[in-house]
């Protein structure tokens, strides 16, 4: 038997908050509409170091998706900015640096020039604005990425997130899961996302 | 603007998805089924598979069509395009004249 081609799995840097539940769920469907499975850092088990697994996630993964779009102080006490996404983007870059360009990686933005202004070391670098709509992150997905062959259409991309989305309440209701930012649910998601991108882009 | 990433590897199946992310083969299969009955709802037969039966891989088949939402379009016969139908189109007026 030979052996299996690679697959391209893309680490996908996203907020984990209620208001950023559709995004979430369109960047899943949009990866998936290219044929690439993605990564997210609730995959990984509680108990582990987590900085280790996350860098062991991103050396895994060809392609690095960082969304930047929440930036603010988060709604819960004691009041803070949200420095995951910037800090795991730095590990994307300082592991492109290091490993000698084997990595790539994306910036999405939701406000024009923000970035600028939140992260000016990355001056020089164009982030993709999705404006904080779904069509904005197909729009945006579909702008970074070019399938050999076949390239997902927007209308594609928005079709099978709506069967994915028609699916979540049974998946959650199964997993016994109180939203979407769940690893169980994440992973039964990412069945749906490609079982219906394989039908309707494959 | 970054240039874009030209992807090449194959495109994943839902069965690589389940082995890759660790979800069993059974739940996966459960998985699949549900999103083939919601397809099928939608008018988008074929395997799930990765192979899809779609006559198009660029949404302007039919069934991609149905998939996205489009509307078909039933294009009008144009007059004269059928000249057996001519004496059906006169009978068609004057029906329609009668009507008013």
């Amino acid at each position: 038997m030979g052996k299996q081609k690679p697959r391209t799995e893309v680490f996908l840097n996203l907020p984990y908050d209620s208001k950023f539940e559709n995004l979430y769920l369109s960047y899943i469907c949009a990866i998936y509409a290219f044929g690439m499975v993605p990564r997210v850092t609730l995959e990984i088990p509680g108990g582990a170091r987590r900085l280790d697994r996350i860098f062991g996630l991103i050396q895994g993964c060809g392609i690095s998706v960082h969304d930047l779009s929440r930036v603010e102080l988060d709604g819960k006490k004691p009041r803070t900015p949200r420095f995951n996404m910037p800090f795991e983007l730095g590990l994307a870059v300082g592991w492109e640096k290091i490993g000698g360009g084997r990595h790539v990686w994306f910036v999405m933005e939701a406000k024009d020039y923000r970035l600028e202004k939140s992260l000016s070391d990355l001056k020089g670098t164009d982030p993709y604005i999705h404006g904080g709509t779904i069509e904005g992150v197909f729009r945006e997905i579909g702008n970074a990425f070019v399938r050999q062959g076949m390239q997902p259409t927007v209308p594609q991309m928005r079709s099978i997130y709506r069967h994915v989305e028609n699916g979540v309440p049974a998946i959650l209701r199964r997993c016994g899961a109180a939203s979407v930012f769940q690893a169980r649910a994440f992973k039964e998601i990412s069945i749906a996302a490609s079982a219906a991108a394989g039908a309707i882009v494959g | 603007m970054r240039e874009s990433y030209y992807i090449t590897t194959p495109f994943v199946t839902p069965e690589e998805t389940a082995r890759i992310l660790g979800v069993p083969s059974r739940r996966a299969k459960q998985l699949i089924k549900m999103v083939e009955e919601s397809l099928a709802k939608k008018g988008v037969r074929g395997a799930v598979n990765g192979k899809s039966t779609s006559p198009s891989k660029n949404g302007t088949g039919t069934r991609a069509m149905h998939a996205n939402g489009a509307k078909l379009k039933v294009r009008a016969k144009t007059r004269g395009a059928n000249p057996r139908n001519a004496s059906r189109r006169k009978l068609a007026r004057g029906k329609a004249k009668t009507s008013h």
